[in-house]
């Protein structure tokens, strides 16, 4: 539900503390048994020559890289399929089962069970529990592909007019001092010791970074496998130690430019999660799954009716069997479609509120798992800089389109829907004025209540 | 609620009844036997025909055998088929050397739950799904291949209305009439069976059910 539920992802391998070989000793005597070997280091050398490559960043990468910040969570959530769901539905099949038997009526104890319990007819339980558990095992293999799909839809719209906008040509560059990303309006800088590793999967690499949600994401194709190769050597040699180079400069702003300090507090976190998911994408999908729903069960029973019917044997021929068929859409099928469209109908009622309440937590928990300490942020005619932790990023004006306020917050929106953030309540007065006349001057205006 | 759950649990035992044979003897598909007409088996016409017989069931039922027709494994008396619940009755006239028509009575032990009888009889395949096994049933009782001849519906022998449905059967099996009625809250059900391919079948069958009355129940009326 959540694209702002972000576990922290961890690094996926630990390097141990950068040793060097200790030189040829003959110390303490209980040593001396013992033959000499050197201690070698795990950890490859920091290259000699900066490595710099240009890959494409496209709106499936971003979508990888958000799928990838929630890989824990999404990977316990399918695997709750099969671990809560599974035994839960099958609890719930059985206990059906023995309360059919204990209302058919007659004397109802356990003598009675114990009693009843050969002349038992296995098969229809059997059948039950067989198609749970293929409805289960179906929604364990389509769980990437669902949570995927959901994943876009909580991004939200690429751009105004609904179309991806195109990839972005991403020039990278590794040194001593930390990944340097540039694009045209953009540039930004992440220091080795905010870089928490590497994870791949079969056709990306990801830069797992403290800053910000989303991990780095490079198609591993694009740059191609020496490029990949270079980049597994950088970080093996660089994550978790002290940068061996000195970082580059931050960008520089003019004197009249607005700065200020800035974290998110919770209350200002929810409308920035309930943006993802109101936005016109999410509710589409939230609609398009419900009417799912709708249909898969209200032609769950007649589906199962057919389907036995095609595989017996001793079928009635089909001109029989048609009208009696649609007799039962008036007698039976419309049953457990009105029973479907009330509960549906009750969790779409429900949804905005449980949705402020989910937002509200999620708010908390990214709060929590946030990085310590305050942001700066430098607004100026050229565009918006934010550092924090030695990380900087300068946004052009030409970088972002859209302008809504909710309440005291400001959420300047990008390309591909990402957001920056920023509550008005961090500037003096003045400042105010002048970020409010900058924004206005370089955005279109766009006002929500809330 | 509950009915919709049995309902399921019906349709879910569909899956176990595919694969299981016809159960019950009586339910069995007939193939039509190999004898030709006149042979030995055949009563030589002027031969006594057993006369008009009063057959006489559990529960109080009573039916007017038309002439000819005997019950099958009969003890001392021919018409006392008291102490079963599948009564079998066979046809031994003449013109039945050809068509070999049969009929299977069927009790049930328990009463009929409902108001009335009419109420009673409606309400045995009131559910779309229950005609349905209904239909299965006799198509799988008459022959494999079979088709129905006339849909399932209310139809009147006599002064009583019984829920009836006629099968034609593939080549060399014998088609099917089958009926339920219920009287005074008691079930009885008929399969009768015919070698007849022509219009007109089932007219003794149909006689006989005609004839269907609980005289005891009537009377304490």
């Amino acid at each position: 539900m959540g694209s702002g539920l972000r576990a922290p992802a961890s690094p996926r391998f630990s390097l141990p503390p950068a040793t060097t070989p200790p030189p040829h000793r003959t110390a303490e005597p209980a040593r001396l048994t013992l033959p000499i070997v050197p201690v070698i280091s795990a950890r490859p050398p920091i290259p000699d020559a900066p490595l710099a490559f240009e890959a494409p960043l496209t709106h499936a990468l971003r979508v990888a890289g958000n799928l990838q910040a929630q890989a824990p969570l999404l990977a316990t959530q399918r695997r709750r399929i099969l671990t809560v769901g599974l035994p839960t539905l099958w609890f719930l099949a059985l206990l059906g089962t023995v309360s059919a038997w204990a209302t058919a009526g007659g004397r109802r104890n356990l003598s009675a069970f114990w009693r009843d319990l050969p002349g038992f007819d296995p098969l229809p339980l059997a059948a039950g529990l067989g198609v749970i558990t293929l409805a289960l095992l179906a929604h364990h293999a389509l769980h990437p592909r669902l949570a995927r799909r959901r994943m876009r839809a909580l991004m939200g719209p690429p751009s105004e007019d609904g179309r991806d906008p195109g990839p972005v040509p991403m020039r990278y560059r590794l040194d001593g001092a930390g990944l340097t990303q540039t694009a045209p309006d953009l540039a930004s800088f992440v220091p080795w010791p905010r870089i928490r590793g590497l994870a791949e999967d079969r056709d990306h690499l990801f830069l797992m970074v403290e800053i910000g949600d989303v991990p780095i994401v490079l198609p591993k194709a694009q740059p191609g496998a020496e490029v990949v190769a270079g980049i597994r050597r950088w970080v093996q040699a660089c994550v978790g130690r002290p940068a061996p180079a000195p970082p580059p400069a931050e960008p520089v702003a003019g004197p009249e430019a607005v700065r200020a300090t800035m974290r998110l507090t919770v209350e200002e976190r929810v409308p920035i999660i309930l943006r993802a998911l109101e936005n016109p994408l999410a509710r589409r999908a939230r609609l398009i799954t419900a009417a799912a729903w709708f249909a898969g069960l209200s032609l769950l029973y007649p589906a199962l009716l057919a389907m036995l019917w095609a595989i017996d044997p001793y079928r009635v021929p089909l001109a029989d069997t048609l009208p009696l068929f649609a007799e039962m859409v008036a007698t039976d099928f419309w049953k457990p479609a009105a029973i479907v469209a009330a509960v549906i109908g009750l969790v779409l009622t429900v949804h905005p509120r449980a949705r402020r309440w989910f937002a509200r937590a999620a708010a908390q928990d990214l709060d929590a798992e946030a990085p310590a300490g305050e942001a700066r942020i430098v607004i100026d005619g050229a565009g918006i800089v934010t550092a924090q932790d030695g990380a900087h990023a300068r946004l052009g004006w030409n970088l972002f389109h859209g302008y809504e306020r909710v309440g005291d917050l400001v959420i300047l929106s990008m390309r591909w829907n990402d957001v920056l953030p920023v509550p008005l309540r961090i500037f003096e007065p003045e400042a105010r004025t002048r970020f409010e006349a900058l924004a206005e001057r370089h955005l279109p205006m766009e006002t929500r209540a809330r | 609620m509950t009915d919709a759950l049995r309902r399921g649990r019906a349709a879910l035992l569909l899956s176990c009844l595919l694969a299981v044979a016809p159960a019950r003897a009586e339910d069995a598909p007939e193939a039509i036997a190999e004898t030709a007409p006149g042979a030995g088996a055949t009563p030589e016409a002027g031969d006594a025909l057993p006369g008009p017989t009063v057959l006489r069931l559990d529960q109080g039922f009573v039916l007017d055998l038309p002439a000819g027709w005997v019950l099958e494994d009969a003890d001392d008396e021919p018409g006392d088929a008291t102490g079963r619940r599948v009564v079998r009755v066979v046809c031994q006239t003449p013109a039945c050397a050809r068509t070999q028509e049969t009929c299977t009575l069927r009790l049930r032990t328990g009463p009929v739950e409902g108001a009335d009888d009419a109420g009673r009889l409606a309400g045995l395949h009131a559910a779309p799904l229950s005609r349905y096994f209904r239909l299965r049933a006799v198509l799988k009782s008459t022959s494999p291949g079979a088709s129905i001849r006339r849909p399932i519906g209310p139809e009147r022998f006599g002064p009583r209305d019984w829920i009836a449905v006629e099968t034609e059967a593939a080549p060399r099996f014998k088609s099917g009439l089958f009926a339920e009625t219920v009287i005074g809250g008691r079930y009885l059900g008929a399969i009768c069976k015919t070698c007849e391919t022509g219009p007109v079948r089932h007219e003794s069958a149909r006689a006989l059910l005609a004839s269907a009355r609980r005289p005891a129940w009537s009377a304490a009326r």
